[in-house]
């Protein structure tokens, strides 16, 4: 390998392939500009920034935001929020979609399959506006199908309006949306297992159950590994969209997550760096996490995102 | 794992499966009736008679015919312009989408481009960290597209996992041996992307084009960010607006805030807001059901390709 400088083979290239880096630009463009640009202007954190004086006229406050948003208790309550539905994402909604890709894999009519399949996968395109319609069409306390249902049989209605039933409708919701979705990654690595482990297993004698238990739950593990990391990554960013639109003022001390108060407080109070420092603390945290669980992924079982 | 010659049956049987696979089948053909219900209640429920949903005697089958309601829905403007205003984004926003990421991917895909590690370390950045809501808010403001076609389609531009889909896509598909012999006859880069690349790309393109019209279909918040002028609301926040106002109608009358003497008129509004929902919440659910089975295919390879990435 020659050992030319970075700057030396940039300029070499650019003479011959010139017309590489003009088809480039508009993706370095965006990136700079949209993604970039963003952190640059996060340092508004910092200050107390005044939309009409630009970020030129504003005064520089230190941590004065930060300290803001930890001295009042309820930062607490925002966190605390945030984590409960996205904890409880894992432990319930996470398990989910790999015992349905182990069982769809394991269906042996190739039709019913595909219709099963298409079945489940359908709800990830429906969108966030009209799932929650349709999440509070079936909910209504008075003539939603779920507590007509329930009051036929003789059980006792729900009420969902309340704070106890948000996350249990967040996260069926959640399910119902993206669980048949979420198999197809993990369908893909059963699909590359190789038959002759099968037919050695199966000549070893090993029903159908062992053999999911020893072949396929082994080969998704790095598969799992990586959704895990992802999803732990992102604990402390739970989708504001959904959260927003299921926020009603009798459940509003369990559904408001740091996400939502980041919007409000930005955008409907005007408060733009108190709402900046909040979001900057988030991401970092979020960066954290990720760098974190993927170090430990690593550790554990060997796969890890990089 | 269905064998050709002999029936799905048969074949359990010899491997000593039979009883697993039946449970397996039952309770997936449970699951799936399960699953498919919501979707099949609002069908029902949309077509039938609005006073018979809300007594709640639609739960497996139709009942009436709703001729009002969809007479109302059809006359609501606002959803017709909602539909407009998204078809107009999603064609415009998907084309941008396609371009920016095309020439991206193109570019991060070719082997001797000098600038693929800086640039491919600054995407990986992104992943981990960004401006957050405000700053980006505060940028698209600055550049004066709040309430234009642009701070819908340009935050958005570009999906690092669609770009890194695509220039896997491309490094696999394209052998080397094109474009040597493409450089052999003279031919530079852009002539090479556009009349080689980008006509093989057309797998590619459909299903990145595919994955980015879905988002701009179904956005809402961006919307909610950067427009306040109504006659440019998307779809989904046309829906959304329209939804809320029916609910607290509904709410309203659920909570006696309606004196006897308007009752019975007031009811038969109350129940057709109601139907109105579920015809609103069809007209999107529907051309899923109906579309999707089609186009399934490209989704679910688009997926697999971009989670075995190298």
């Amino acid at each position: 390998m020659k050992k030319t400088t970075l700057r030396e083979r940039i300029v070499r290239d650019l003479k011959k392939h010139w017309d590489l880096y003009i088809l480039a630009i508009p993706m370095i463009a965006y990136y700079i500009i949209f993604c970039y640009g963003p952190m640059y202007g996060v340092q508004i954190a910092f200050m107390d920034y005044n939309p009409f004086r630009g970020m030129a006229g504003s005064k520089y406050v230190g941590l004065k935001h930060f300290i803001n948003f930890f001295s009042v208790p309820t930062w607490y309550e925002y966190v605390w929020n945030t984590l409960r539905i996205s904890l409880s994402g894992l432990i319930f909604s996470f398990p989910i979609p790999i015992v349905l890709a182990l069982m769809f894999n394991a269906l042996p009519v190739k039709h019913f399959r595909k219709l099963v399949q298409t079945v489940f996968y359908m709800p990830h395109f429906v969108s966030t506006v009209v799932l929650i319609a349709m999440l509070k069409l079936f909910t209504n306390n008075e003539i939603g199908i779920i507590n007509r249902v329930l009051t036929a049989v003789g059980l006792n209605a729900v009420n969902f309006d309340g704070a106890g039933a948000f996350l249990p409708t967040y996260l069926i919701s959640g399910i119902w949306a993206g669980a048949g979705w979420s198999t197809i990654i993990y369908t893909g690595a059963l699909t590359s297992i190789p038959t002759d482990l099968y037919e050695a297993a199966m000549i070893d004698g090993a029903t159908k159950m062992q053999r999911v238990m020893h072949i396929e739950l082994p080969s998704i593990i790095p598969t799992l590994s990586i959704t895990l990391i992802m999803q732990i990554g992102g604990i402390m960013s739970v989708g504001h969209e959904k959260t927003f639109l299921m926020q009603l003022p009798t459940n509003i001390s369990v559904s408001e997550i740091i996400s939502t108060y980041t919007y409000k407080a930005g955008l409907v109070n005007s408060q733009f760096s108190y709402s900046a420092a909040i979001g900057l603390t988030n991401s970092i945290v979020n960066c954290v996490l990720l760098i974190f669980a993927n170090y430990a992924s690593r550790k554990m079982s060997g796969s890890a995102l990089w | 794992m269905s064998n050709n010659k002999i029936s799905w049956f048969e074949n359990s049987k010899r491997q000593g499966d039979l009883k697993f696979d039946i449970v397996l089948i039952l309770v997936i053909a449970f699951l799936t009736l399960l699953f498919f219900y919501p979707m099949y209640l609002v069908i029902i429920s949309a077509i039938s008679d609005p006073n018979a949903v809300y007594n709640g005697q639609v739960t497996l089958f139709p009942r009436g015919w709703n001729t009002t309601g969809f007479k109302q829905v059809l006359q609501t403007s606002e959803l017709w312009t909602g539909y407009l205003n998204s078809g107009i984004y999603t064609v415009v926003g998907t084309a941008i989408n396609l371009f920016f990421t095309m020439t991206g991917a193109f570019v991060l895909s070719r082997p001797h481009f000098g600038l693929k590690k800086p640039i491919t370390i600054m995407i990986v950045i992104t992943m981990f960290f960004g401006g957050g809501m405000i700053p980006t808010y505060l940028l698209v403001k600055n550049m004066r597209m709040l309430n234009t076609i642009w701070a819908l389609v340009m935050p958005g531009a570009i999906s690092t996992w669609n770009l890194m889909v695509t220039r896997t896509f491309l490094q696999t598909s394209i052998p080397e041996e094109i474009h040597e012999a493409g450089e052999i006859d003279g031919c530079n880069n852009l002539q090479f992307f556009w009349r080689v690349v980008l006509p093989l790309s057309s797998t590619i393109m459909v299903v990145i084009g595919m994955f980015y019209a879905v988002g701009h279909w179904n956005s809402y918040f961006s919307a909610m960010l950067y427009i306040t002028k109504p006659e440019m609301y998307p779809l989904q926040l046309v829906l959304r607006n329209l939804l809320l106002n029916a609910e607290y109608a509904l709410r309203a009358a659920q909570e006696g805030f309606v004196d006897d003497y308007n009752m019975q008129k007031m009811k038969e509004m109350y129940h057709l807001a109601e139907s109105m929902k579920y015809i609103i919440v069809l007209a999107t659910v529907l051309p899923i059901m109906v579309i999707f089975p089609f186009v399934e295919k490209y989704f679910v390879k688009g997926v697999m390709v971009g989670s075995l990435k190298g």
